[in-house]
């Protein structure tokens, strides 16, 4: 899968699930060539190993509702700010 | 547990005062994604909304800023950034993302003890809004959307028809295939 350039524009060919045959979409300006072509990079390599969602299962999945179990999410949140806050970061700032 | 409350009664304060004024709202960011995947801890609730009517930004900024911080003050902008007990609220609508009815149809209602019924925006759209963000933004925000996607088809949870049709409605298809290619 590469990014093709035609004059300053970019496109990629690929393969459409919904059309069952290949389609070239234009992706934008060859401005934006290493950008795009990082994207295209991490979107098809990033992974999550298997043992990583059996323990997501396992252990913080609420198969009631069929979502991560509540008290996680909320964790999630009091656990960010509260360590922020003990990093030196006294008040909430706007900026 | 006191620090949970706390937390939850500036979430459901936060609900209370935009549901006020804009009732098609729903949870997105590092938040919600914690819904659909393995949470990571987040400073922030992120709030999304139609805040392109002029009239209503103004009513709901005038309200606002009579009982918290919110920055900026004036309307024009597509961030808000609002202080609720100490608890950062973002309300957004970014320019590029399409939410529409269909979005707002498919929010999963959660109700959470102590704050209420929680719309979130669906795994798929929720995916669709990370993969716009990261045209600007980059790949932090396509490795959510990636985890989402995982995480949610080992539960059997996601319709990959419509996410691609929203990618499409959204011009970030090619990605969105990218994303489901392995």
């Amino acid at each position: 899968m590469k990014l093709q350039v035609n004059g300053n524009y970019i496109y990629i060919t690929l393969w459409d699930k919904q059309a069952k045959k290949p389609r070239r979409f234009y992706l934008g300006r060859k401005e934006n060539f290493k950008k795009l072509e990082e994207l295209f990079r991490v979107a098809r390599e990033y992974r999550i190993t298997k043992q990583e969602i059996t323990d997501y299962l396992e252990y913080y999945f609420d198969k009631r509702i069929n979502l991560t179990k509540i008290e996680y999410v909320i964790l999630s949140l009091s656990l960010g700010v509260e360590l922020w806050k003990l990093n030196g970061n006294i008040r909430m700032r706007l900026e | 547990m006191e620090i949970e409350w706390k937390y939850k009664n500036a979430f459901r304060i936060a609900i209370k005062e935009i549901r006020r004024f804009y009732p098609e709202f729903a949870i997105i960011g590092r938040f919600a994604r914690n819904f659909y995947a393995n949470p990571e801890t987040t400073l922030d609730i992120d709030f999304i909304a139609n805040l392109d009517d002029v009239e209503r930004l103004a009513e709901f900024i005038e309200h606002i800023s009579s009982h918290y911080e919110i920055f900026p003050n004036d309307v024009g902008h597509w961030q808000y950034k609002i202080i609720i007990k100490g608890v950062r609220v973002d309300l957004v609508k970014p320019p590029q993302y399409k939410f529409d009815d269909e979005v707002i149809s498919r929010r999963r209602i959660v109700r959470i003890e102590g704050v209420g019924e929680v719309p979130i925006l669906s795994p798929e759209d929720l995916v669709t809004l990370y993969v716009v963000a990261s045209i600007n933004r980059g790949v932090k925000d396509l490795i959510k959307a990636k985890d989402i996607i995982i995480y949610s088809l080992a539960k059997h949870d996601f319709n990959e028809d419509y996410f691609l049709r929203k990618c499409e409605e959204n011009s970030v298809k090619a990605l969105c295939l990218t994303l489901l290619s392995n």
